[in-house]
């Protein structure tokens, strides 16, 4: 892709989607974290 | 000197100072919690674009570029940390730093860590190695603003560095953190817009990507290669390894960042921030690297790679515009050198002067004496900064590693392990700083094939571990830490009693108490 090796397309676009679905887990973990309408009560 | 370029980045410097004043009229200054932490009261996208663009310094246009300029496509292992770097912070520390913090009643992120594992060594050791390494960050940052002004400007470099340490300071002593973080937004936009305008203009200058990638193929083919130009790196996976953790559970370790988590307003805003921090990432954090690859073919004679960046927006882009992109990379420079300028003189004077020196100033006094500090540090680090300035990714690889190695293993597990003590803390840090310093400086990666960040880390969470459990019985944690724990664990608010006799000086006590009343 992109006139690149493979090793380095994956480096290039695998890093950048690992984080992504890093970052839709932690969403889907945290899913059920309450309190997040009450900002200045629920420090 | 181009008149249009000095009138944008007039006109930045003028709204940055513009938002100092605001956050001074807001109340910045007027009280400790408000200078040093903007009164706990900073939200979810102001908390991820502040994390990002401190951690995102001017090593992102300078030494970014230099690595993409002379070893290609390697670059991208540290892109490749980078871009998780903001959600891993809040995902592993961000809810329970900040709640652990509030109940802990610390304002500095070396005080937490004191108030964590009690002793006074945690604090003075902490403190010295953070306004040490801190201050060579500034430094650099200092060297950045004055270079990039210069190159843009034309002006001497010396008049170039006086005028962006005298617009980071103003803001800074004027509105403390509030200024920091509401500034660091203004710039986490402008470093945006501006990078992906000269990443446009050198793709279109290319012919696009997979052409620029096919002639720099035929230039020479391991430009392409993750391994670096002539292969150099290949098969060192100690060292790609240091330079994914560098960028990406390194932030953790790294006092002037998680210091974000604890002036959240709210715990659970360490969601949403997690997910402003990779949009933004996914934007900004490759682009350095690749137009530091591309700028080969642009301008394959530079002298400085430092300078590639800087010298593509020169070279491919109309005035105006140049007038954004050097904004953007002013913009980069001056809020990691905020951050930074700021986080070191609150350790200076809360860790340092207040806690060993002075323990009885009065609140706003203490305030002042803050700004003194942050004054003296800057105008040092600026006059400093006037002789033989030193490259610029050398210090801040070097300060990063050290601080990683020695305050990560501390921070993560003064929220997520009971076991934690402060022996542990205390030999993790000292082993840390150690090991990240040593490697480099006995030049061990190039004999071992391990990054010192990689080493530093996986030796001090060996301290971390090993230490806490053999001293256990002679030094276990105290309950009152591990009341703030449990209670930090809990997805529930503070309790309110408790949050009302949050006092600096006497948060142990106070949830000490608070929790005997509840089970008697």
């Amino acid at each position: 892709m992109f006139g690149l090796p493979v090793s380095t397309t994956w480096l290039v676009v695998g890093a950048p989607a690992f984080w992504l679905l890093y970052t839709l887990g932690f969403l889907w973990v945290t899913r059920n974290w309450p309190g997040l309408n009450h900002p200045k009560d629920d420090a | 000197m181009n008149t249009t370029v000095l009138l944008f980045l007039g006109l930045y410097f003028l709204a940055m100072l513009a938002v100092g004043v605001i956050s001074m009229r807001r109340g910045g200054s007027s009280s400790m919690e408000g200078y040093y932490l903007s009164g706990r009261n900073v939200g979810p996208l102001v908390t991820a674009m502040t994390m990002q663009s401190t951690s995102m310094s001017g090593y992102m246009f300078l030494g970014a570029g230099s690595l993409g300029y002379t070893q290609g496509y390697y670059g991208f292992w540290y892109a490749a940390g980078d871009i998780g770097g903001g959600v891993v912070n809040l995902s592993v520390l961000g809810r329970r730093m900040r709640k652990l913090s509030q109940i802990m009643g610390a304002l500095t992120s070396i005080e937490y860590l004191e108030k964590r594992y009690p002793s006074k060594w945690i604090r003075l050791i902490a403190a010295g190695l953070s306004v040490f390494l801190l201050g060579a960050y500034v430094l650099a940052q200092f060297i950045a603003g004055g270079k990039g002004l210069e190159l843009v400007t034309g002006l001497p470099y010396e008049l170039a560095l006086a005028i962006a340490v005298s617009v980071i300071l103003a803001y800074t002593l004027m509105g403390g953190y509030g200024a920091v973080a509401y500034t660091d937004l203004v710039q986490s936009f402008v470093m945006i817009i501006g990078i992906i305008w000269i990443l446009v203009a050198t793709l279109q200058e290319v012919g696009g990507l997979t052409a620029a990638n096919q002639a720099l193929a035929a230039l020479d083919p391991t430009l392409l290669s993750v391994w670096g130009r002539d292969l150099a790196y290949e098969g060192q996976w100690g060292i790609v390894m240091g330079a994914l953790l560098i960028f990406s559970i390194g932030y953790m370790g790294w006092p002037h960042v998680v210091t974000r988590h604890m002036a959240m307003r709210n715990p659970f805003h360490a969601r949403r921030a997690g997910v402003y921090s990779t949009l933004w990432n996914l934007v900004f954090v490759s682009a350095p690297y690749i137009l530091g690859t591309l700028a080969i073919l642009v301008l394959p004679e530079l002298d400085d790679p430092e300078q590639a960046i800087f010298a593509l927006a020169q070279a491919l882009l109309p005035a105006a515009v140049v007038g954004i992109v050097m904004a953007a990379i002013m913009a980069a420079i001056m809020s990691t050198a905020d951050s930074i300028l700021l986080q070191t003189g609150s350790i200076a004077a809360r860790d340092l002067y207040e806690r060993f020196i002075n323990p009885n100033m009065e609140e706003k006094q203490m305030v002042r004496v803050s700004q003194g500090i942050v004054l003296l540090l800057g105008l040092a680090c600026g006059i400093v900064a006037l002789f033989e300035p030193p490259a610029v990714f050398s210090i801040v690889v070097f300060t990063t590693s050290v601080l990683g190695s020695a305050f990560l293993p501390s921070y993560v597990a003064a929220v997520w392990w009971r076991k934690a003590n402060t022996p542990g803390a205390l030999t993790s840090m000292i082993v840390g700083t150690l090991v990240a310093f040593g490697w480099q400086y006995l030049a061990l990666d190039q004999v071992t094939g391990l990054h010192p960040m990689l080493a530093g880390v996986v030796l001090s969470s060996l301290s971390m571990v090993v230490v806490s459990l053999l001293t256990q019985a002679s030094h276990p944690v105290p309950e009152h830490v591990l009341q703030a724990m449990a209670e930090t664990a809990e997805l529930r608010p503070l309790p309110r009693p408790l949050k009302a006799q949050q006092s600096f000086e006497m948060a142990h006590e106070a949830l000490t108490l608070k929790t005997q009343e509840r089970t008697t």
